[in-house]
């Protein structure tokens, strides 16, 4: 039997391989680094805000985890840019699952000129959240900002 | 008497005509095994850079293109790094050489591996950590090697072996 022509094929498939790993190994090592140093890809969002009956703002934070590794987010600070820029502490311990989203309601009193802010519909924020990786056994910190549009 | 010299002539054309063809056999076998130096350095480098990926693809969990936890995830951990030494091995004649190249090869990828899963601690990016990182890192190392050792050297030898003239 003639093995030239498989052997030959094997191994440009062996170069055709080697050239798609060559991509994706830096890629994969840079995501994992970045991961630790920021908050292992955990995307938060904030939607559905409101104003509560006693001068406080109420709105659901949503937490992504993108991977297939449990992570737990431990408590968050944010700032909302009101003037006074008095970061607020949110107690949390959210177990949030491979590829999953969890979602918690977090209340925050407003001060006079936050009040203002969003009677205009919209105020901005910034959030630093705690997150915590069993597996890795590492704490790393997830610093995100945006704008919150608040609904009347 | 004449007859017998004519056949003996006969006979040591027809050798001379065997050794044209088996050069040119042997110069095929050369041409196909890519064995010069700059080829085998080349092969060495992206062997040991594929098996490198397909071993932390599978160690870890939280990229989301990770090969860990899906059938076709751990087809690949099992076969790629056999493909990649049968590769290797085609390069050499000689069994005891494959076998020492590719286990090269696949001892530097686990030694790599090893210094990629520990990059975030050993680099401080964590803000903090724990003693039980090592866990779950030497179990994936762990895994890694065994499946590098039982399907590399196999492979490397196996292809070595089919270097003979067709």
């Amino acid at each position: 039997m003639k093995t030239r022509p498989i052997k030959e094929w094997t191994f440009f498939a062996f170069l055709f391989i080697g050239a798609i790993c060559a991509i994706l190994l830096p890629m994969t090592v840079l995501t994992y680094m970045d991961y630790a140093e920021s908050g292992y890809g955990v995307e938060v969002e904030m939607g559905d805000a409101r104003l509560g009956s006693s001068g406080e703002l109420i709105f659901v934070m949503s937490i992504t985890n993108p991977g297939k590794l449990e992570l737990q987010a431990t408590g968050a600070e944010i700032i909302l840019m009101d003037g006074s820029e008095v970061p607020v502490k949110v107690n949390m311990l959210l177990d949030i699952d491979r590829k999953g989203t969890e979602e918690i309601q977090v209340h925050i009193p407003l001060s006079e000129g936050g009040m203002a802010l969003v009677s205009q519909g919209e105020i901005s924020y910034s959030i630093e959240m705690d997150v915590y990786v069993p597996y890795r056994d590492g704490y790393t910190t997830h610093r995100s900002e945006g704008i919150l549009e608040v609904s009347p | 008497m004449k007859d017998l010299q004519e056949s003996t002539k006969n006979k040591l054309d027809d050798m001379g005509e065997n050794w044209d063809i088996q050069d040119e056999q042997l110069e095929e076998l050369k041409v196909l095994k890519f064995s010069s130096w700059p080829w085998t350095v080349l092969k060495g480098a992206l062997g040991v850079v594929i098996v490198t990926t397909v071993y932390l693809l599978y160690s870890l969990a939280e990229i989301p293109w990770t090969l860990g936890e899906s059938i076709a995830g751990m087809m690949l951990f099992g076969f790629v790094p056999f493909f990649v030494s049968f590769v290797l091995g085609m390069t050499f004649e000689n069994g005891k050489k494959a076998l020492a190249f590719s286990l090269m090869v696949g001892m530097t990828s686990i030694l790599l591996l090893y210094v990629i899963l520990n990059l975030p601690y050993s680099m401080g990016l964590f803000d903090s950590h724990g003693d039980g990182y090592g866990t779950y890192m030497w179990w994936y190392i762990l895994l890694s090697f065994i499946n590098m050792i039982s399907f590399m050297p196999v492979a490397a030898v196996l292809a070595s072996s089919t270097n003979v003239y067709e």
